[in-house]
């Protein structure tokens, strides 16, 4: 009996170690990705211990900051009705949850497509709660003021999009996401006909992030 | 040296790591802090739980704000939950009950290998739904669940899984913490004190009037986590880390801003805050 245990134990310490090295925010080798996520990421992931345990608690980088998703109807000036997510300042593991959420989809520039696809769900799941399917989602980041700082650190918009339901609603219809670059980000006009041809994503239409001052319901 | 002797020093050698092993893995456990692992897991995932209950609909209802297909092109392609299949609001809600049964069971020590084994898949299934809410205190609380399956078949087992995590833990905290510069010039602690959001304990007045103790705030940190890891492997520094760690993690925890995982890795001490009973046996 002592011999299966001591198997298991050897076998399970094994896929420990390449849990921790192929988790890290520094990347992975090919040779440990590949040995984890062919023999190892089948038995680790389903129970949820395939972990890096990498809790690096910050690095002074805007992404270690305090986020917030906020979301408002396009026409918001005209409902006034906003959410925010987390509804208020504070600590807590519920809060902590929304402000991971909201982190996921900041860092869509780094991160590939995949946020864009979170940003467009999250948004879409508020449609029914706010009445309308055109909304502005904003990702609210609160970066802390420096040891030296007389000014209290305002909010930045560190991920903002447009996500609306397009065609016909009956049907159901497509969601679209438009990310909504800032200002600066976009590069400047050379020449007039090229309004003609810039993609939908950098139109100098350039929505307002939705107040956040309401609370979510 | 002959080949008779050299055969005898590899034996002796191999040996010396047989017994070391089987004494690590194999020495009979004393049952009782593991009871106390137990009804602390419990408390822990119960609040974690709570955490979730609130917006569990808004996740992961029907309608929710994290569907499951989206939620399947961002975890690993081998992650499955048991939420998948739950398409209505009452099959959302009968899962999640489940899973607090199931807790409540493993820390009542009722049917307690079946419980274990029951509230550490429905916990993973809770987590492989939604991986991006998931932080520090849902992964050590995984771990713990999985580690009382453990020492609901071998005592000894158990507390060795529970050793080995909770150094792990601690050495991989420190390493990614001193990936940072923060972690190296003193400032860190200035960085999680500012977080005006999330902070629940607020040091900016006392770190702006003395920068040597957010150095210290700062250093004492990592310092704290390297020795934890280390010392937990000598008879000699094991209870004294682990009653330094039933403290200190909580207090890290509370510092910044992340109180469950405090907890956790508090709970992660107590079979090796007092000595064996084996230990204390052998002269």
């Amino acid at each position: 009996m002592r011999g299966v245990v001591t198997c298991g134990l050897v076998l399970y310490l094994a896929g420990l170690l390449l849990a921790l090295a192929g988790n890290t925010s520094s990347g992975t080798s090919a040779l440990v990705r590949t040995i984890k996520s062919r023999i190892y990421a089948p038995l680790l992931v389903p129970v949820w211990l395939d972990l890096g345990f990498d809790t690096h608690l910050t690095w002074g980088t805007p992404a270690d900051a305090d986020h917030a998703l906020v979301i408002g109807r396009e026409d918001e000036a005209a409902t006034g009705t906003v959410l925010r997510f987390p509804a208020a300042a504070g600590g807590g593991e519920r809060a902590a949850r929304w402000r991971r959420l909201a982190r996921t989809i900041a860092a869509g520039d780094v991160a590939g497509e995949a946020p864009a696809l979170l940003a467009t769900a999250a948004a879409a799941g508020t449609f029914a709660a706010l009445g309308g399917a055109d909304v502005n989602l904003m990702v609210e980041r609160t970066a802390p003021g420096a040891r030296d700082a007389v000014a209290p650190p305002r909010p930045e918009a560190a991920y903002r999009a447009r996500v609306r339901r397009v065609g016909d609603d009956a049907q159901g219809g497509d969601i679209q996401l438009v990310k909504v670059e800032d200002r600066s980000e976009v590069a400047p006009l050379a020449r007039r006909r090229a309004v003609n041809t810039e993609p939908a994503g950098t139109e100098p239409a350039d929505p307002e992030p939705p107040a956040a001052s309401e609370a979510r319901p | 040296m002959t080949a008779t002797n050299q055969i005898s020093a590899d034996q002796t050698v191999t040996d010396q790591i047989a017994d070391t092993w089987n004494r690590f893995w194999f020495t009979p456990a004393d049952p009782r802090p593991l009871v106390a692992v137990r009804i602390l897991t419990a408390v822990l995932g119960l609040m974690l739980l709570w955490s979730y209950a609130a917006d569990l609909q808004t996740w992961f209802g029907p309608d929710g704000m994290l569907p499951v297909e989206t939620v399947a092109v961002l975890r690993p392609p081998a992650g499955w939950s048991l939420y998948d299949v739950a398409t209505t609001t009452t099959a959302v809600w009968a899962i999640f009950a489940a899973t607090v049964v199931a807790l409540v069971m493993t820390g009542a020590g009722v049917v307690p290998r079946p419980s274990a084994v029951v509230a550490a898949l429905l916990w993973a299934s809770l987590l492989n739904r939604g991986p991006m809410l998931a932080g520090p205190a849902d992964d050590c609380l995984a771990v713990l669940l999985w580690c009382l399956v453990a020492a609901a078949f071998s005592a000894a087992v158990g507390r060795g899984l529970l050793q080995v995590h909770a150094a792990a833990i601690a050495a991989a905290a420190a390493v990614a913490q001193l990936k940072g510069d923060v972690w190296w010039d003193g400032t860190a602690a200035w960085w999680l004190a500012a977080r005006a959001e999330s902070r629940l304990v607020d040091l900016t007045g006392l770190f702006r009037a003395s920068e040597y103790l957010m150095n210290l705030t700062t250093h004492a940190v990592p310092a704290f986590e390297i020795l934890f890891a280390i010392g937990l492997w000598f008879a000699a520094t094991q209870p004294l880390v682990a009653r330094a760690g039933l403290v200190a993690w909580p207090l890290i925890g509370l510092f910044a801003g992340q109180p469950a995982w405090g907890f956790a890795l508090a709970i992660f001490c107590v079979p090796f805050a007092w000595p064996r009973v084996s230990d204390r046996a052998t002269p």
